[in-house]
């Protein structure tokens, strides 16, 4: 039963979404004097707030391929958002012939093109008759070292 | 009614086939196929994309339709309920930026009541479909119109017709008559089977026909429910939205087995992960159940060899604790076993649910609960809510072919980390 107490009150602290805690008291406070950082408290940082504005409309993937590299290593997880509107330069998610890809979204008034941050990758070109949709824009890559 | 009064007009926004819709969202590959979704054990079809509408019946069995579906090369998906129970949450959390007044009316329709403002109810309609769709790929058909009933016949035809593309305002319409021409009888809301039957001898087949037949007559022969259709036919409000869900009055978990069973031991299994299913669900509303019944049933369809039975447990003091409920569970699947049956179904349920906090003191000390108890509980509770159901569960329970046949299930991409997308 000692074992399993201990273990418990460890998961507890973790269970409350992804958080990055920073402290905003080193140590409890002594009697006497009120503490100088009383006027300066504020929430503390949480990645789901501040990376997600829309949790309704934001779907997570993993990298599986080099195309992206060097800005998107394979094992990435991926944050898409379908609801924000995506533009030039933006790095989307696409779907092209019923395979989902990775890809910056080039606009020039040569057209549309997906191109990939690896050289070895070459960019395609969207035309007309080509099955293409725009499924989100990915807005932050994690990676994990 | 209360503050409903403002509410000018009433839309039904329905999800499209939304379990095939829920697995395209994440598969383009099944755009413009033939996708069908199946009951638990894989057993009838119960979602179909409007390709497979077009061989397949609504509730056919996968056994005498394999060959069809393989001929129509179709993609078959068991069903995914912990990816369509999100996506359905996605869906109805985004209705509530259009309006607060939102009716969950099931796991994929929703009724919204919405104010006159400057646009009109076709362009808020529009809104919610191109909304709903760019936020969650999730295509729905809205119906607008005075009330429920007549949202609910809007929104049939928004969906069929091409020329609506899913979205129909009947509200004050010039043509809400015609659209209850070419609506059958049967087709309306809250007009059973037999009632259908007995309309059709005197010659009312359609609903502006029933719209038009007399109140009192309908209220006599088809008594106070038929009265209210009838009105509702006429656009007068009967059937208000109701924005808070009743509460919940028991909550069952029950399923038919994978495989059947005969022996005790894995019965009892069975029924433990079918209490912690539960017991899960009632400690997420914050309830303590005072009742808990357990049941067992054999083949149906075997009537030579049927055995079915069931045991309430009466308890003084009501209990959200999962081994003390375990212990009632335990002792009722005792009374009711019997051997040399084959076992096809099982299930728990609690009732007599109260407010957790509002259980009271227990008077005698063989009632007292251990405190480590409810940590270990709560621990549970939060460990399956992070690592998924099941993770932690009750030794007894421990998951065998008893399990629900899920053989063709797609990846739980939103609720599963190992499962999301992969993307090249």
């Amino acid at each position: 039963m000692a074992v399993i107490k201990s273990e418990i009150s460890e998961l507890f602290k973790y269970t409350d979404g992804i958080r990055l805690d920073i402290p905003l008291f080193a140590s409890p406070i002594k009697a006497g004097f009120p503490s100088p950082a009383e006027d300066y408290i504020e929430n503390r940082i949480d990645l789901n707030r501040d990376l997600i504005k829309n949790p309704d409309s934001t779907f997570y993937g993993r990298a599986a391929s080099d195309s992206m590299e060097p800005l998107i290593y394979t094992g990435s997880m991926l944050i898409i958002d379908r609801a924000a509107e995506t533009c030039h330069g933006n790095i989307i998610l696409a779907h092209i012939s019923g395979e989902f890809c990775m890809k910056r979204l080039s606009i020039t008034e040569k057209g549309m093109r997906l191109v990939s941050e690896n050289p070895n990758y070459q960019p395609i070109r969207i035309t007309g008759e080509m099955d293409f949709s725009v499924w989100g824009k990915i807005i932050h890559s994690i990676q994990s070292f | 009614m209360g503050h409903l009064k403002d509410t000018a007009a009433i839309a039904l926004v329905d999800c499209n086939n939304f379990y095939v819709s829920s697995e395209r969202a994440f598969n383009p590959k099944l755009e413009n196929k033939p996708v069908v979704v199946l009951s638990n054990n894989d057993g009838c079809v119960i979602s179909r994309s409007n390709e497979a509408k077009q061989f397949i019946p609504m509730g056919a069995p996968l056994f005498q339709h394999e060959k069809v579906l393989e001929e129509n090369e179709a993609e078959i998906f068991s069903s995914n309920y912990e990816l369509y129970g999100d996506m359905s949450e996605r869906v109805m959390n985004s209705l509530h930026s259009f309006t607060p007044e939102v009716e969950i009316y099931s796991i994929d329709e929703a009724f919204l009541g919405l104010q006159e403002t400057q646009k009109s109810f076709e362009c808020i309609g529009k809104e919610i479909q191109e909304k709903i769709f760019k936020w969650t790929n999730i295509p729905v058909g809205i119906g607008i119109a005075e009330t429920k009933t007549l949202a609910k016949i809007a929104n049939r035809i928004a969906k069929k017709s091409e020329k609506a593309k899913g979205v129909l305002n009947l509200y004050k319409s010039q043509y809400q008559d015609i659209a209850l021409d070419r609506t059958l009888i049967g087709d309306v809301w809250g007009i059973g089977r037999a009632s259908v039957r007995k309309l059709e001898t005197i010659n009312i087949k359609t609903a502006l026909h029933f719209k038009n037949a007399d109140l009192r007559w309908v209220k006599k022969n088809f008594t106070v429910v038929g009265g209210r259709t009838l009105l509702e036919l006429r656009g007068v409000r009967c059937l208000p939205l109701e924005l808070e869900p009743p509460p919940k009055e028991s909550i069952t978990c029950s399923r038919s087995f994978g495989e059947p069973i005969t022996e005790y031991k894995p019965l009892q299994m069975a029924m433990s992960c079918y209490l912690m299913n539960a017991v899960e669900k009632m400690r997420y509303h914050r309830l303590a159940a005072r009742n808990l019944t357990v049941f067992v049933e054999t083949n149906r369809f075997q009537p030579e060899n049927f055995y079915s039975n069931s045991f309430l447990y009466k308890s003084a003091y009501p209990s959200d604790n999962l081994f003390e409920l375990q212990h009632w569970a335990s002792h009722s699947i005792e009374k009711i076993y019997r051997e040399n049956f084959t076992y096809k179904k099982a299930g728990v349920i609690l009732s007599g649910l109260i407010p957790a906090e509002a259980t009271t003191t227990r008077l005698y000390e063989e009632e007292k609960q251990n405190p480590k108890h409810e940590r270990l509980n709560r621990a549970i509770d939060e460990i399956n809510k992070k690592f998924g159901k099941g993770t932690v569960h009750l030794a007894i329970a421990h998951t065998g072919k008893w399990q629900m046949k899920r053989e063709r299930m797609s990846p739980r991409y939103t609720t599963r980390i190992g499962e999301i997308m992969n993307i090249h």
